[in-house]
């Protein structure tokens, strides 16, 4: 009867300080299952999930694992009852060898009259690698030496070692490529026919759909909905995930792609580096111009070289009134702006205030007689604050205390405060639930009708088909075609560019 | 409008970072009673109060300055040092008959040098200023044993002049005033703190990080010039222990003043006052009690710790990174 069951959540709450982020969620995991969980920024899933894999306790509630009373310590003691975790985050150590990570906190296996066994360490991390199929990763390494999707991976052997039952995937795939994304479903997928459980994490609802076999809907930290895969419907599941329900304008419904003749911003030529391999192109006024390629193909180089962060070794980028832009300050003095995809290390200062963050691109303006008061300052903030919809405490609350969608509007909030023409934004959804990505669309759209110019790099194609008026393909440094806004634009034909 | 009533209307959840700005007060309020009581009310005498202002002021206005550097991040060890060589340049610039503002801008010159130093080297290099610091902590020193050693420098007699309290405590609010201004109500105080908190994301809003940087340790070392004129002319001379121990005093007052050493947003200018008065107060307090001179060291250095680590556990960031 209940042999199946091998996690059971009782009535968990957890609080922050005033902030109820779980209200008595009680949840019955079954072997062999694949859950997925879902729900906007801040309804509770990350939250669900950290108790479960002992990131820190519930504040009242119970688990049970396999019929016992399971209450993790650490996510150490979670891995060693059978409960292993991947995160958003990173996860791996800078400085030692990918070996090391591995078996981070397990050496004792390798260890013989206190003295580590490397070349047994390697062998076996080479097994676990061989296992997934990770065959350009070698255990000796230094781990500086792989890029963040391999280090990812590399924590997904860590997770996978000693043969864990429930296996949580939080969010993971939003940081890696297709090759990445392929390996983690091939391992779900192995999980299901060794009769294990996975609890699977995503913004990515169609990923969601197609990958679980029940699905699990927060919100507001309550448990709204238990889906079975027959029950699987993306506009019920996102009405659900809301609360209310979504109109079908999530993009622009219009297919004028048209824009004005003026170009406001041009690249001509521009070589950097391995990413950027003679890249040129027009951003007239009034138009979306989307970017798109696979990760590495140098799109996001590209955005940080036309606002002046990266210097390209040859070629310029040139506003409309003939000024180079060779530094951020230039960019932003011509009124450019430019959301990082990396929102937590490059876009915002997390132990700053709303207030200093959106006034930061913008305080030679704010001056009065020389000097910067406060009432400016608030003004001009709280001015940002309601037509964004910020939800916040104050405008005085640490930016790290938002959530996702949040703190992208604090990052927006910077440019818009400052009066920005020209939006440079790097994958300005990657990340943020579809409430304020929606708003993000519209906000978008309504810069264009404004006559502002937008350039969106993304690795989304549903998005740069929904909001742009022209989309670039790169590919290896290069742009590889150009396609107009039409109705029949489809993915197939800008995958075909992209690979 | 009631979205903007309501952001104004949030004060309690407010209450631990209220307790966090108070503590500072609390600390000096507390050790006032405490060291006038045990004390036998020696503490507050005027004499003993004079002596207090004294001591705070040179602190004070090098603490002003380094709020600049250390809410980028950045760090200088070497106040001590260079206070100390900006004397002895003073002094000699003094003994040659120049009129007093050559003398000023003698130790402002003086202390601006090993400071630019100290920023060049920081911003260009990437060199730790922790490390450049303590070179030029040691540098200074070397100098000072070298040129101190065989003959004692004295200042004219005029000089005496300006070690009077009027004159100082003007000087002290002028500085106090300009670097609160500069620090809280205009861009390169801001951009300081921007830094301190991310210098990525300060570049790309614009942020010339390696000018503010430098800006900072500018601003630093012109305080110390002020600083070096002001215990000129309180010493009268100078000798191989001039300023000996004042960086620790100036880096215990950012930490008595609630500064997070690791800078950011935190970072306040009027923590530099307060902490400038408690760490002088400490130090008085325990000399009123008896404490032996060398053994007030050792407890300096044992509650710089504590606090440090206090501030640690409260702070998410950590007070040093």
């Amino acid at each position: 009867m209940n042999s199946d069951m091998v996690l059971k959540v009782k009535n968990i709450s957890k609080n922050f300080g005033l902030t109820r982020a779980l209200k008595e969620v009680s949840l019955n995991i079954e072997q062999g299952e694949i859950i997925g969980l879902i729900g906007e920024n801040g309804s509770g899933k990350s939250t669900l999930s950290s108790i479960i894999s002992g990131v820190y306790p519930a504040t009242s509630g119970e688990l049970e694992l396999d019929g016992r009373p399971y209450k993790p310590v650490n996510t150490m003691d979670a891995q060693k009852q059978g409960i292993s975790m991947i995160t958003q985050e990173m996860g791996t150590l800078p400085g030692i060898r990918v070996a090391d990570n591995i078996f981070l906190g397990k050496e004792q296996l390798f260890t013989k009259g206190g003295v580590v066994n490397r070349r047994k360490m390697f062998r076996e991390a080479k097994k676990e690698m061989d296992k997934l199929e990770i065959d350009h990763i070698r255990p000796e390494d230094p781990i500086i030496k792989y890029s963040l999707e391999e280090r990812k991976l590399i924590e997904v052997v860590r997770a996978l070692y000693g043969s864990p039952k429930i296996f949580i995937v939080d969010e993971t795939t939003t940081a890696l490529s297709q090759h990445g994304r392929d390996i983690i479903y091939k391992i779900i997928r192995q999980f299901k026919n060794e009769n294990k459980t996975v609890l699977f994490i995503s913004h990515d609802l169609e990923e969601l759909m197609r990958v679980c076999s029940r699905m699990i809907i927060l919100r507001d930290g309550v448990l709204i909905a238990r889906l079975k895969k027959e029950e699987f419907n993306e506009d019920k599941i996102k009405e659900l995930m809301v609360g209310r329900k979504l109109t079908d304008d999530y993009y622009r419904s219009d297919y004028d792609g048209s824009f004005e003749k003026e170009i406001v911003l041009s690249a001509r030529d521009l070589y950097m580096g391995k990413s950027l391999k003679g890249v040129s192109l027009n951003l007239h006024k009034g138009e979306i111009l989307g970017i798109g390629g696979l990760t590495d193909c140098g799109m996001h180089e590209l955005g940080k070289a036309l606002f002046g962060i990266e210097k390209p070794m040859y070629g310029e980028v040139v506003l409309g009134n003939g000024e180079k832009v060779d530094s951020e300050k230039r960019a932003i003095k011509n009124r450019m702006g430019y959301v990082s995809k990396d929102r937590d290390q490059e876009a915002l200062i997390l132990s700053a205030s709303i207030q200093e963050n959106i006034v930061l691109p913008s305080l030679s303006k704010l001056r009065k007689g020389g000097l910067i008061f406060n009432r400016t300052e608030k003004r001009f903030t709280s001015r940002q604050v309601m037509d964004l919809n910020i939800k916040c405490r104050e405008i005085t609350q640490e930016v790290r205390d938002l959530s996702g969608g949040n703190k992208q509007k604090v990052v927006f909030g910077k440019w818009l405060g400052n009066e920005s023409e020209i939006f440079i934004l790097d994958c300005p959804t990657r990340g943020i639930d579809i409430g304020v990505k929606a708003f993000m669309y519209r906000l978008m759209y309504q810069l264009k009708k404004e006559g502002k110019s937008v350039i969106m790099i993304s690795e989304e194609l549903p998005e740069l088909i929904g909001m742009s008026d022209r989309i670039l393909i790169m590919r290896n440094g290069k742009i590889r075609g150009a396609f107009e806004r039409t109705v029949n634009l489809n993915e197939a034909v800008l995958i075909k560019e992209m690979v | 409008m009631s979205s903007l009533a309501k952001i104004k209307n949030n004060t309690f959840v407010n209450a631990g970072e209220w307790l966090r700005k108070i503590v500072p007060y609390l600390g000096i309020i507390l050790m006032i009673v405490i060291f006038q009581v045990l004390g036998n009310g020696k503490l507050l005498t005027r004499g003993n109060i004079n002596s207090i202002m004294n001591q705070t002021i040179y602190v004070a206005i090098m603490a002003f300055g380094a709020i600049f550097v250390y809410a980028h991040g950045g760090m200088d060890l070497s106040y001590g040092g260079v206070i100390g060589f900006s004397v002895l340049i003073s002094i000699l610039a003094a003994n040659t008959g120049v009129p007093v503002w050559v003398v000023f801008l003698a130790n402002i010159g003086a202390a601006l040098f090993w400071f630019l130093l100290n920023g060049m080297v920081s911003v260009y290099l990437k060199v730790s200023p922790f490390i450049t610091s303590l070179c030029i902590m040691y540098m200074c020193r070397g100098i000072l044993n070298t040129v101190c050693a065989a003959q004692k420098y004295s200042v004219p007699v005029y000089i005496y002049n300006y070690d009077n309290q009027v004159f100082k405590l003007c000087i002290l609010i002028g500085v106090y005033v300009t670097c609160y201004l500069l620090f809280e109500k205009s861009g390169i105080g801001k951009a300081n703190k921007a830094i301190g908190g991310n210098p990525t994301a300060a570049a790309q809003a614009g942020v010339n990080v390696r000018a503010v940087r430098i800006m900072a340790y500018i601003i630093s070392g012109i305080t110390v010039g002020i600083a070096g004129f002001i215990l000129m002319a309180r010493a009268g001379s100078v000798s191989t222990s001039t300023g000996q121990g004042l960086e620790m005093n100036v880096i215990t007052a950012l930490v008595l003043g609630g500064v997070p050493l690791s800078g950011g947003s935190r970072v306040k200018m009027v923590g530099a006052l307060v902490g400038s008065f408690s760490v002088i107060l400490l130090r008085n307090g325990l000399i009123i009690l008896g404490v032996n001179e060398r053994v007030i060291e050792g407890i300096q250095g044992l509650v710089l710790l504590l606090l440090v680590y206090l501030t640690y556990v409260k702070n998410k960031d950590g007070i040093l990174k």
